[in-house]
């Protein structure tokens, strides 16, 4: 189901092939393991430029910059004006955003202690449900780029629209590799 | 009738309590979800008119802001209508609503035609355009009776209660169209803004007492709490614009405000659940939160995990990372083969950037490799384009337009493609023959 739109995919290949075009250069002496990192760097980075305007995809990006060797990549990719803006740090938000994290890291440790003590033999279904539902809030969490920070709605939110960005990507991708690969064997098949 | 009885009555507190707005539409009854309630409100006060504000002025209006505060006082009388339990509330309310909000996004021509009195449509349009335009959902627990809104009142009232919600802490964001919400944080920064600017501005048209209680009150925040208030109970029903959500709260509920914004959370999730639903295949059995949550996380994990696998099989398809995209879209994008591959944008792509005026390239090309190719579509890829195309550098400028004018070659580029297509093509790729005109390739290859 085909729900991003074709200007969307665009851009995508767009970027995606602008990053490759960058690392192409340096792609002869690169294993395999280099190059694959450097092709889903890339992927990406122009997924997240794709997107852009979304919570993930700017988390995704500074969570990308922060790989090493990553750097030049992107700085390609975005520009220079905006890598800077990404690079400078936000002089509350960072701050308030590692209080916030640190203080809920204490809070569920704290609250994972209380618990192990004071668990009843029989729990009720509704605190059973609040805490698997929780659970894999968390783990979504993790999943989808920035979104420790969010509220539950929030998070499905960009939930929705970064599996909607996602397929898109594993699509072109896909898409792109078949061609590549056609390619080949039809030049085996020349030859 | 509704309309009427909501009209004649004052927002003094001692008549609060008649306040009740009877349920106008047979929702109540209903046991749709909040959301679905408020849909078909929206639905059913639509193509209300807008009039009758006059009729609605009940303070003293001010010399500037004077049809805002008649709108305003509308809305007060109407959430003050629609709380039917604490007769004191409607007051501070009322007054709260007075001076309440103004959006930072409520472009500056609507706000002021709206407080000179210009054209009520052009007002209740760019108004509902800049409260739509929020994307900032505030709930408004209120309700009114759905006949007096004239449109004007509506955006009033949904701006002010917009505003209201943006002071509270909770910030809800409604999609009445289901859009992913726009960033919260910062509009409703700009909404508390935005309204102590409105109420400075209010102060001077209001001479109400009430008001002034109000703005008192508003100074200590109880009127959060007293709005809230507003929006328990009533079985009132209430056409209000899609910014923000109208909870009433249903036989046999709680009715407090905690348990009515916490009913209107939960539908929130519960809609973005069924949205992950169409998204996440498989899902459909699936009815519980944790079990969604559970399809969502393996699915966004093997949709990473695809992500990974391509780019290892694209690196090791290509030895070069050189992706030569024009020579593959030529073939490719022609050949059955892919046929199932073929994706309109990489079609597009390539007509584009094709480089029809190769036509010796082609043919070399299609009979070798034995591919079905449509000669047809060629030949009318070949006629369409006029002159010589340049590189597909346009299409890495940001300028890219989809299906715009047909790029140029360069005539140097032109001779090179001549060169790589028709010697010693099949070795092109794997190790170019020309590394200079394969450097030039890779430069320019994009799309």
């Amino acid at each position: 189901m085909q729900e991003t739109p074709k200007s969307f995919r665009h851009e995508f290949l767009r970027q995606l092939l602008l990053g490759l075009k960058h690392s192409s250069s340096r792609a002869q002496e690169m294993s395999l393991l280099e190059r694959k990192k450097a092709i889903k760097l890339a992927a990406d980075t122009a997924l997240a430029m794709a997107s852009d305007g979304s919570h993930w995809s700017r988390a995704l990006i500074s969570n990308l910059s922060k790989l090493d060797g990553s750097q030049s990549l992107i700085k390609t990719m975005m520009g220079d004006e905006a890598f800077q803006k990404i690079k400078k740090p936000i002089n509350g938000a960072s701050a308030f955003c590692r209080k916030l994290g640190a203080r809920r890291v204490l809070k569920g440790y704290t609250m994972r202690m209380r618990e192990k003590k004071r668990v009843p033999p029989c729990v009720s279904a509704q605190a059973l449900a609040k805490k698997l539902v929780k659970r894999r809030t968390e783990k979504l969490k993790c999943l989808i780029p920035g979104g420790e920070f969010m509220d539950r709605y929030s998070l499905l939110v960009e939930a929705s629209d970064y599996i909607l960005s996602l397929k898109a990507q594993v699509d072109v991708m896909q898409r792109l590799a078949n061609v590549l690969a056609c390619k080949d064997i039809q030049l085996n098949e020349c030859v | 009738m509704t309309e009427g009885s909501c009209m004649a009555r004052h927002p003094g507190s001692a008549q609060s309590h008649h306040y009740r707005l009877e349920p106008t539409i047979d929702l109540c009854s209903m046991d749709m979800t909040v959301l679905e309630r408020q849909r078909t409100r929206l639905k059913w006060l639509k193509p209300q008119d807008f009039g009758g504000s006059a009729s609605t002025n009940l303070f003293p209006t001010g010399s500037q802001a004077d049809k805002h505060q008649e709108s305003s006082t509308a809305l007060i009388e109407m959430l003050s209508r629609a709380d039917g339990r604490d007769g004191g509330w409607p007051d501070l309310t009322a007054g709260y609503l007075a001076q309440g909000g103004g959006f930072e996004p409520l472009p500056e021509p609507a706000r002021l035609g709206f407080g000179t009195g210009g054209s009520a449509a052009a007002n209740n349009s760019e108004m509902e355009a800049a409260c739509r335009g929020l994307g900032q959902a505030a709930i408004s627990r209120s309700s009114s009776c759905p006949a007096d809104i004239d449109g004007q009142e509506e955006d009033e009232k949904g701006r002010v209660a917009a505003s209201l919600k943006g002071s509270f802490k909770k910030r809800k964001a409604e999609k009445a169209q289901g859009h992913a919400s726009e960033a919260s944080s910062p509009k409703g920064m700009v909404t508390e803004e935005m309204k102590d600017k409105r109420i400075k501005g209010e102060r001077d048209g209001d001479g109400d007492e009430e008001v002034s209680k109000q703005r008192r009150n508003d100074n200590n925040n109880t009127s959060e709490m007293s709005v809230e208030t507003t929006k328990d109970s009533s079985k009132a029903s209430e056409v209000q614009k899609p910014d923000y959500i109208h909870v009433r709260a249903r036989r046999g509920q709680a009715t407090d405000s905690h348990s009515l914004a916490e009913r209107v959370r939960r539908e929130k999730i519960s809609e973005r659940m069924k949205y992950l639903q169409d998204l996440v295949p498989g899902c459909n059995k699936i009815t519980g939160k944790a079990g969604m949550l559970d399809e969502i996380i393996n699915y966004v994990q093997s949709l990473q995990q695809q992500v990974e696998f391509l780019s290892m099989k694209l690196a090791a398809v290509n030895p070069r990372l050189d992706f030569n995209i024009d020579n593959f879209f030529t073939k490719e994008i022609f050949s059955p083969c892919n046929s199932s591959m073929v994706s309109p944008e990489l079609a597009s792509a390539s007509y584009l950037h094709f480089n029809t005026a190769q036509p010796a390239a082609m043919q070399p090309v299609t009979p070798c490799c034995g591919l079905d190719v449509p000669i047809s579509t060629t030949e009318a890829l070949r006629r369409t384009t006029s002159g010589p195309v340049t590189i597909p550098d346009p299409f890495i400028e940001p300028g890219f337009q989809g299906n715009g004018s047909l790029p140029t070659w360069d005539a140097d580029l032109q001779a090179l493609y001549n060169m790589g297509f028709l010697q010693g093509r099949p070795a092109a790729f794997p190790s170019p023959p020309f590394p200079g005109t394969q450097e030039a390739n890779n430069l320019k290859m994009e799309m």
